[in-house]
């Protein structure tokens, strides 16, 4: 197998930063190669370097042994070279037959011999096995669908390397099943793939080689048949990594988050999504809600957070019925909040990182005094939170935010959120992007809260998540909590049954309301 | 003296490096290759008169008959609108809004001011200061509105303003000419408002010892203190600082507590106060030049307001840039209108204006590529000095 295409001593610099520093790098034709890596260690740099968008400073590109000049994505595209972006570039009103065809539209005299495109796309859709439905809208599928156009889209320019951007971020369980089988496919049929990811089960599952990238420079190539998950993430982050996360036992305090028959109704379509909830969280406990994405629990943390209004029900936060108050009145009363969208709520992604350090608390002495914004104390937070919390970025507090890493913004709110004083920390899909050793910190992070005393409430779509870090589990299915448990009593499978909706315990909301029974409590201490 | 040399160098060193300082390298560059395409239009139509036309462009209010000291308080007198328009438009930029109605909230605020100045004679020696309050009242009034469908029905803030200014427009000849207002306040002869009452008028202030007989009054000093208070409240309050924030992202700021409907409002409410107090003191002002305190009844909405567009946009939304800019285009336009005597039509402003809004609106990728030209020079200097290995580089930057 000869070397399709090799990235040689390519440096790129921004401001600040140097984000790719003599990097080499080659794919071979037919292999799934991933590209590993932390946030911010210049993974999504050099693919759009090898897929036109930013220009090296320094170095070469080879394709089949010659140099090439890719000065924009049309270049790229000419050389055979496609992309699918993490955040994917689809019209959302067109069709998905629309979409892939654009740009490229077969045309007779001017008219788009959309008849024959049709043709081409349906036969590219059996060939590769990818279900889409050609003639839906981008807007009323799913998220799986749309990344299938995507990959229509350039096995329809005839790409034959293929480049994906964290593709199963934004997938469920299934999906990315599916993906895997689809990328298999597609080498089986003569492509190469790059695979950027920093989830290691998928670069064991799928890939023959890997490449590790660590604060823009390439650490090394791999076969993966001769290395294992912890070499790769030894290597990745510079460190032994670990994945079970020690947990000292429990001292549960008081009740401090209180929900009482909690319903919300949806003004789009009238359906109960969250269903006459009712849970308590203590001070010193980890509960995580689980279940699978789409079941009520993105509704129930913006409820508790104040960002939708409760239908009916009740939320106490230390016994103040905060249910009618408004955020800021949670957030300055015991509300610590890790938001499910770090861009839409979390960041103010134009602003600069000491303003988005201080975005929970200008408003409060010693920040501004009689109405007037306070510098000082605000550069002195931001230094603390960047320094404790390790959050990289080219230029410290002045920043802007959107130039961030994913990881580094994640680590961010991270850092804003715990660094509050606050009894209840509620924190949704707080990894979500995350490498393995920013994971593994944010983990830490919320374990130290839960021991200095908060309450923690987690919401998580991961599985894996959800058995390493909580102590205790509620299910959440259609809109109502179907199970409560400690974590140590449950095992993956049975957890799998209630969030599939097979099973459920029927007394359950009664039981909540209760405490929970001294036994367990007791159990837990005594470990 | 020494230190306080250093202290200024400092001082200025520091500036260069914000933000403010490239915005204004920006505007310059743009003003620049305005001017520059401006000369040569004016070469290309009539090159036998050229250099008279240029020399006039470029003296602008120097111009004045009676000299540049007396047309320096003109163009400070006929700007003092536009800095107000202006400020409306930057204020609710800066705030993520584009407030397309300062001409309505204009319109409202003359409106109302020129009403308490008629009629309100029984208010005695309050009367200007009542009619600078109604004013900037019923600009808050018609800022407001836009505000509220935005917040609460999701409607663009651009297309009510645009409706508010006809409708604010209609709705005050349509009083005016109400058979109450009718034969109160219009002169039925040149279908104008009446003058205001004397006593409803503005101050000359120091400006009549100063610049005799330019028309300037204290609503400079009253523009140029606005402009500073809207400064310091974007950038140094808490509230400026959640009115930004909604701008920047309306569910970051929800989320982080800020009651972003409030804001949102009163963003588009308060830019509708500014443009109505600038309509207010062009009423009550005591000069009658320009025929500036009455107001002619007809179906054109008042260019004020579209004018502040531009000033916002040169100043790239600092209210104190939009002093400068306004001063600027104040000066070329009385330079334009100069030009007319010696056979150019002053249309050629309004070219040199749009180069340099195209041009200022490139600016922020103009001052980084400045950035890149200066650092690439610079980079040189190191090199021919002590070359610095890669490793150094990279140190350095972490």
């Amino acid at each position: 197998m000869h070397n399709i295409i090799e990235m040689q001593h390519i440096t790129k610099r921004f401001p600040g930063i140097v984000a790719n520093d003599d990097v080499n790098f080659t794919l071979r034709k037919g292999e799934i190669h991933a590209l590993l890596g932390e946030n911010g260690a210049g993974k999504s740099t050099l693919m759009s370097i090898l897929f036109g968008m930013y220009r090296p400073d320094e170095g070469v590109i080879l394709k089949n042994g010659e140099p090439i000049q890719i000065l924009n994505p049309n270049d790229a595209n000419e050389h055979g070279i496609g992309m699918v972006h993490q955040h994917f570039k689809l019209v959302e009103v067109f069709s998905i037959l629309d979409n892939i065809i654009m740009g490229a539209e077969p045309t007779n005299f001017g008219f788009i011999k959309r008849k024959e495109a049709k043709e081409n796309i349906l036969e590219l859709c059996k060939q590769y096995e990818l279900l889409v439905d050609v003639d839906a809208k981008i807007q009323d599928v799913s998220v799986g669908m749309q990344q299938r156009t995507e990959i229509l889209k350039m096995l329809y320019r005839h790409n034959d390397i293929l480049i994906f951007d964290e593709p199963t971020a934004v997938l469920t369980p299934q999906e990315i099943k599916q993906l895997m089988i689809t990328m298999k496919n597609l080498v089986n049929e003569g492509k190469s793939i790059i695979f950027i990811t920093h989830k290691l089960d998928e670069i064991m599952e799928v890939c023959d080689r890997v490449t590790v990238l660590r604060r823009g420079k390439a650490i090394g190539t791999v076969e993966i048949k001769n290395t294992t998950k912890e070499e790769l993430s030894k290597m990745m982050v510079g460190r032994d990594v670990v994945f079970e996360i020690e947990k000292k036992p429990q001292k549960l305090g008081d009740v401090v988050l209180e929900v009482n028959d909690l319903t919300v109704v949806s003004d789009r379509t009238k359906k109960h999504v969250v269903d006459h909830v009712s849970f308590r969280v203590r001070k010193g406990e980890i509960v995580c809600i689980a279940g699978v994405d789409g079941n009520g629990q993105s509704e129930l943390g913006l409820v508790l957070s104040g960002l939708i209004k409760a239908t009916s029900g009740q939320i106490l936060i230390s016994g103040d019925d905060v249910t009618q108050k408004s955020i800021r009145y949670r957030n300055d009363h015991g509300l610590a909040h890790i938001p499910e969208d770090r861009h839409k709520h979390g960041l103010i992604l134009q602003d600069n990182l000491a303003n988005n350090l201080v975005l929970k608390k200008y408003h409060i002495n010693p920040f501004q005094r009689h109405g007037i914004i306070n510098k000082e104390p605000i550069f002195e937070l931001g230094n603390k939170l960047i320094d404790h919390y390790d959050i990289r970025s080219g230029q410290r507090l002045k920043t802007r935010v959107g130039s961030m890493s994913g990881g580094n913004q994640q680590k961010a709110i991270i850092a804003r959120e715990l660094d509050k004083d606050s009894d209840v920390l509620l924190s949704i899909q707080t990894v979500r992007g995350l490498d393995v050793g920013a994971v593994e910190f944010a983990h830490r992070q919320i374990i130290k809260a839960r021991d200095e005393g908060k309450a923690v409430l987690m919401i998580s779509f991961e599985l894996d998540e959800v058995m390493s870090v909580s102590d205790r589990i509620l299910v959440m299915y259609e809109g109502q909590i179907v199970k409560n448990v400690m974590a140590k009593e449950i095992s993956i499978e049975e957890l799998g049954l209630y969030m599939a909706g097979v099973k459920r315990d029927t007394v359950f909301v009664d039981d909540l309301s209760k405490p929970i029974p001294a036994s367990i409590e007791g159990d837990q201490t005594h470990e | 003296m020494n230190d306080m040399m250093t202290k200024l160098k400092s001082k200025w060193l520091r500036f260069k490096e914000t933000d403010g300082f490239h915005t204004l390298m920006g505007s310059l560059f743009a003003i620049g290759v305005g001017l520059l395409i401006g000369i040569i239009i004016i070469i290309l139509v009539n090159p036998s008169e050229s250099g008279e036309g240029i020399l006039r462009l470029i003296k602008g209010f120097m111009n004045h008959p009676r000299g540049a000291w007396i047309g320096l308080g003109q163009l400070l007198y006929r700007i003092t609108p536009l800095i107000f328009t202006g400020l409306a438009v930057a204020f609710a930029f800066k705030t993520g809004l584009f407030n397309i109605g300062a001409s309505g909230q204009y319109t409202v605020g003359l409106f109302a001011a020129s009403m308490v100045g008629i009629l309100g004679d029984s208010l005695g020696g309050f009367q200007w200061i009542v009619a600078v309050f109604a004013g900037m009242a019923a600009g808050f009034i018609w800022g407001a509105v836009p505000g509220i469908f935005k917040a609460f029905f999701n409607v663009h803030e651009v297309i009510t303003s645009i409706m508010f200014n006809y409708i604010g427009m209609y709705l005050v000849n349509g009083l005016l000419n109400s058979s109450f207002l009718r034969t109160r306040v219009v002169d039925g002869t040149t279908n104008r408002t009446l003058v205001v009452d004397q006593a409803a008028r503005t101050s000359y202030g120091p400006f009549n010892a100063i610049f005799p007989n330019s028309g300037l009054d204290i609503s400079f000093l009253i523009a140029v203190a606005v402009a500073v208070i809207l400064f310091l409240v974007l950038n140094k309050t808490v509230f400026g600082r959640e009115l930004k924030s909604v701008g920047m992202n309306r569910d970051a700021a929800k989320y982080a507590g800020v009651n972003e409907k409030r804001s949102l409002i009163l963003s588009m409410a308060i830019a509708g106060m500014i443009a109505g107090l600038g309509g207010a003191l062009f009423i009550l002002a005591p000069s009658t030049r320009n025929l500036g305190n009455a107001y002619a009844i007809e179906n054109v909405i008042l260019p004020a307001g579209f004018n502040g567009i531009p000033v916002a946009l040169l100043a790239n939304s600092n209210p104190l840039g939009v002093i400068l800019s306004t001063l600027f285009i104040g000066h070329i336009t009385l330079g334009g209108a100069s030009m007319q005597s010696v056979g150019f039509v002053s249309e050629i402003v309004d070219i040199i204006i749009g180069v340099i809004l195209y041009f200022s609106a490139f600016a922020l990728i103009m001052t980084q590529y400045l950035g890149k030209f200066k650092d690439y020079v610079a980079k040189r200097k190191k090199d021919k000095s002590l070359p610095p290995s890669t490793e150094e580089v990279k140190e350095g930057k972490q």
